[in-house]
């Protein structure tokens, strides 16, 4: 998951339309473990009043049967992101009979049994839902989630984000603060976390912590990554 | 026991026990500026539904509690007491939550640890970095005042301050700081309370951890 968080950051920091981003959905489908992706944004509070978004890599046929039958109404991942924040499985049964026959027939439409959603809270008082879907045993399930858990709710933040930059160009907009621009200046010049914490007068942890948010900010898979994007976005000077 | 559950999924009489015993610790006790309407503080991001844990003794009369809410959308920090980042930027990540309106019925429990923390105290910060260990998360952040702090020091937590200390209404210095969830924090927290018994945790929430 790591080299997909990795992947994909590097190939897609920002979408400029929805076909963009179906597509990078259908890359997801090329990792192991990976069977289907999908992603909901709703709440959205744009000006042409269209403010839900869902895509995904199920059948056509399937959206087909979804919309015809309502299942927004009813569909346990949407109805759970809204009422949420953190992860969660779906696929496990459920005695509900709606839902039984809602996931038996997504079954009958090729959609496996275990699938992860993350939902996202945004600043705009909108819900993003970030799903994957596996075919991967029950075990090798088991131990995928254990691993990959924050690689995915990370994954899902940045494909929310640049989901949100179709809607709202602004959301693209990145500053550094002066205390990160010397942190990020500093790891380009290929320091180590300990120099930087030695040269700005902070503990390692903290220099470590900076970093972290400096890539999430950046939206990039690791720190060499994050300083190309900056360098790439005139954030730091490269030859400074 | 402690439950961790959604407000979608948390008992309504518990919800409001939970939004009376708030009304109480910081509105009659601390003399914060809450909103209180029918003995009850309930604010906006409760309106986000999020996420609650809550320390319950063998007849259902909540002993303690505090909610979680994603960074990367609304949250105090953000959006109330954003004068405490001074320099600092926001935080906002997938894997950093926010932990507040943390607080305790006194007068239901008084069981204090070795370092003169409540047990309740320790028990419910021990579920916090749990529940956020196990989520997946790299730290949670949280408001607190100098008193909260020292409480907080004596339970073990493993966090810095992050940004400014201000003096809201109550007089207290205020700040907000960056907490550790990893391996290293829950030894802390668990070395400090020396609780005689592992918590016994409950909640849809938990059964999805793995933790129950």
């Amino acid at each position: 998951m790591e080299e997909l968080l990795l992947d994909f950051s590097q190939r897609h920091s920002t979408f400029d339309d929805v076909g963009q981003a179906q597509t990078a959905l259908k890359g997801f489908r090329s990792t192991s473990g990976i069977s289907d992706a999908a992603f909901l944004i709703t709440n959205l509070p744009t000006t042409d009043g269209q403010g839900t978004y869902a895509l995904s890599t199920y059948t056509e046929d399937w959206h087909r049967h979804y919309i015809a039958r309502n299942y927004l109404d009813i569909d346990p991942v949407v109805q759970n992101a809204l009422t949420r924040i953190t992860p969660f499985e779906w696929g496990v049964e459920d005695p509900n009979p709606a839902l039984k026959t809602f996931f038996g027939e997504a079954n009958d439409f090729g959609i496996t049994n275990h699938g992860l959603s993350v939902p996202i809270r945004g600043i705009r008082g909108d819900i993003g839902v970030f799903s994957i879907s596996s075919d991967l045993s029950t075990k090798e399930w088991a131990n995928f989630r254990h691993e990959s858990q924050s690689d995915i709710m990370m994954l899902a933040y940045y494909y929310y984000m640049a989901c949100l930059d179709i809607e709202f160009p602004e959301n693209r907009a990145v500053e550094l603060t002066p205390r990160e621009y010397d942190i990020l200046s500093w790891a380009s010049k290929g320091k180590s976390t300990h120099t930087i914490a030695e040269i700005t007068n902070l503990s390692p942890k903290t220099v470590e912590y900076y970093l972290a948010n400096i890539r999430v900010k950046l939206r990039a898979g690791n720190t060499t990554h994050a300083v190309a994007m900056a360098v790439r976005w005139g954030l730091i000077d490269p030859l400074n | 026991m402690i439950i961790a559950e959604h407000r979608s999924d948390t008992d309504k009489e518990l919800l409001d026990q939970m939004y009376q015993l708030r009304a109480d610790a910081f509105g009659v006790r601390r003399g914060w500026r809450v909103n209180i309407v029918d003995h009850k503080e309930i604010d906006q991001f409760d309106d986000l539904n999020p996420l609650y844990l809550m320390s319950v003794d063998d007849n259902g009369q909540l002993l303690a509690s505090l909610r979680l809410l994603q960074t990367t959308g609304p949250h105090m920090l953000a959006d109330v007491f954003g004068e405490l980042l001074g320099d600092e930027p926001l935080i906002r990540s997938p894997l950093v939550w926010e932990s507040t309106r943390f607080c305790v019925n006194t007068k239901a429990s008084s069981i204090q640890n070795a370092g003169g923390v409540n047990s309740v105290t320790c028990e419910l910060l021990e579920a916090l970095c749990t529940v956020a260990n196990k989520s997946g998360l790299t730290n949670l952040v949280s408001v607190y005042d100098v008193f909260m702090e020292r409480v907080l020091k004596r339970s073990g937590c493993i966090f810095q301050q992050y940004g400014q200390t201000v003096r809201y209404d109550d007089g207290l210095k205020t700040k907000a700081g960056i907490f550790d969830v990893n391996e290293l924090a829950m030894t802390s927290i668990r070395n400090a309370s020396a609780l005689p018994k592992e918590p016994n945790y409950t909640g849809k929430y938990w059964s999805e951890l793995d933790v129950a």
